[in-house]
């Protein structure tokens, strides 16, 4: 009876399937930029520091293209200082993305090593309009505080 | 004469009621038993198992369609990628293993997967398992190696009792009525051995025969020479696995950038089955609600036959009290009636459970190519005899307290 029923459903879940999580997909943390038009989702592992730019909303499991080929961020780590850190790209290329014009940035530097906490700022042009770049890290960047938000990672 | 004769006597002396007790328990017992053990299975084997594959590299469309139509052999694939692509995904370091397969065909009611020839010598449908062709594990013949021969799932070649050097000649699309390749005739070379998957219900040819019968319009053609106009409709792919043999987290990384590609999507099997449990899950309840509404309605029934009996048995019981007995073997003697009642409804509710699931699993098997076993132990099963233990006790507790409180004076006086 659940086989029978199996393809009768399957109608309904392709449906329930267009409802995208408002979660990391990269088990990494989001952070709002502007009027939530995007996000970005930054994970630091070791020496590297991945950032991707994906939909505002919900929608943060679509990848947002960013026509840069750099994006310069000054990162304020506690006890540690000031630093300056530049994202470069690093097209995902099974997404069909080209160099100048993706939605993934990495950025390496010995001291990110041990880093757990810290705030950076920069700037990014999404969808026409330069917006504050600014992430929060563990916490996430939300300014509008919403209940009920996960910005957390997986 | 003993405690068990008398309880034995009297349930020989109600034996109609207490029979038609006995199988109602028995029914109820055995559809909570059925559905449980049917549901722990489905769930394993559709969600658990995976059937040997991390991921399905598909067209956009429905990830459940994609699944059920790759793995299950249902439904029909939302449409093509691009040969190109696949490559590019192949190459991936995360990815160790990526078959390419081509569906559309169909015979005899079995769907005719064109597919890379080491799905049959190299691909595990269950960890450590690779088919097998080998006479003593149930399998004949060979794969194939030649753009005209193929090979038969198990399921498959038992229904449509298909023989070494049998020819066939595959229909252009899954549904009744669909043209048939009627000038190109495969034979049959192989038939696997059965793997209790749906991988058994399918029949298996070279990737490359898909352009090259006849059929087909010249753009398919050409797709068996250029590489660049190739198309296919997915392919299995397994990745690296982490200590403990666990799937590598990367294929999350791995699945969102296909899923930002205009045509492709990457579809974890075991992400996409459980979603589908979730939907369906009421079927269960809705069953299992049946169920154990069937099997307090037994109990309810075994409550009132006992108090009917007990006042037909007043002035026995009375007697027995005249003659030695003490309240507590009058009550007792009550209760174990209802418990062996009970209990015998259990019994035989476990063996009919598992008897509908033996001829379930059959029709189960011909349709999808699952394998259900009725020696399944579900964790129902191991609750069912306290179960009914309980039901009969409660059941049996008031008929019970009412003949200990039976007065001998009262009951042994004469009626008349």
């Amino acid at each position: 009876m659940l086989i029978v029923t199996t393809w009768g459903l399957v109608g309904e879940l392709g449906v329930a399937e267009e409802h995208h999580g408002h979660k990391a997909h990269h088990g990494g943390i989001l952070n709002v930029i502007g009027k939530e038009l995007a996000h970005v989702e930054v994970l630091i592992q070791e020496d590297t520091l991945e950032a991707w730019f994906v939909g505002g909303g919900q929608d943060t499991g679509r990848s947002v293209q960013i026509k840069a080929a750099k994006i310069p961020l000054t990162i304020n780590i506690p006890s540690r200082g000031q630093k300056n850190l530049v994202l470069k790209v690093d097209p995902l290329k099974l997404a069909g993305e080209k160099m100048g014009y993706c939605s993934h940035f990495v950025a390496r530097a010995d001291w990110l090593n041990g880093v757990k906490e810290f705030e950076a700022k920069g700037s990014v042009v999404i969808k026409g309009v330069k917006e504050k770049l600014i992430i929060q890290y563990p916490a996430g960047y939300d300014p509008l505080h919403r209940h009920g938000h996960e910005h957390h990672g997986k | 004469m003993n405690f068990w004769r008398i309880v034995l006597r009297s349930l020989k002396h109600h034996r109609f009621s207490s029979i038609l007790t006995v199988i109602s328990i028995a029914l109820g017992i055995a559809l909570l038993v059925a559905v449980h053990s049917f549901k722990e299975q489905t769930h394993n084997t559709f969600t658990q198992v995976g059937l040997g594959v991390d991921a399905i590299l598909g067209p956009k469309g429905s990830p459940l369609q994609i699944v059920l139509n790759a793995l299950y052999h249902l439904e029909e694939m939302p449409g093509k990628i691009k040969w190109t692509y696949f490559k590019e995904v192949e190459k991936h370091p995360l990815v160790v293993r990526a078959i390419p397969f081509a569906v559309g065909h169909s015979y005899g009611g079995f769907r005719v997967n064109a597919i890379d020839r080491r799905f049959l010598t190299e691909f595990e449908y269950l960890p450590g398992k690779s088919f097998s062709f080998s006479e003593k594990d149930g399998g004949q013949g060979r794969a194939f190696s030649s753009p005209t021969e193929a090979v038969a799932g198990w399921a498959a070649a038992k229904a449509l009792h298909l023989q070494l050097g049998s020819e066939f000649s595959p229909v252009c699309g899954v549904r009744e009525g669909d043209p048939i390749h009627e000038t190109d005739k495969l034979k049959f070379v192989g038939i696997l051995a059965p793997t209790g998957t749906p991988h058994d219900r399918a029949i298996y040819i070279p990737l490359e025969t898909f352009y090259l019968l006849s059929g087909h319009p010249q753009e398919t053609r050409i797709m068996a020479v250029m590489e660049e106009h190739r198309e296919i409709s997915g392919a299995y792919i397994k990745v690296k696995r982490i200590r403990g043999g666990a799937i590598h987290p990367g294929i999350q990384d791995l699945k969102f950038a296909i899923n930002q590609s205009d045509r492709n999507q990457l579809v974890v099997p075991n992400e996409v089955m459980p979603r589908l449990f979730n939907i369906i899950g009421w079927v269960d309840r809705v069953l299992i609600a049946i169920a154990a509404i069937l099997t307090v309605l037994s109990a309810l029934f075994l409550f009132f036959s006992l108090l009917s009996a007990l006042r037909e048995r007043r002035r026995d019981l009375a007697l027995f009290r005249a003659l030695g007995a003490t309240r507590r073997t009058v009550m007792g003697l009550v209760i174990f009636e209802a418990l062996i009642i009970s209990l015998l409804g259990g019994i035989l509710g476990l063996l009919l459970g598992h008897g509908l699931i033996g001829a379930g699993a059959h029709f189960v098997k011909v349709e999808t190519g699952v394998a259900f076993t009725a020696s399944y132990l579900s964790g129902t099963d191991w609750l069912v005899l306290p179960g009914t233990a309980i039901l009969g006790l409660l059941a049996g507790l008031l008929p019970g307290i009412q003949a200990y409180r039976l007065g001998v004076l009262k009951n042994l006086s004469p009626i008349s």
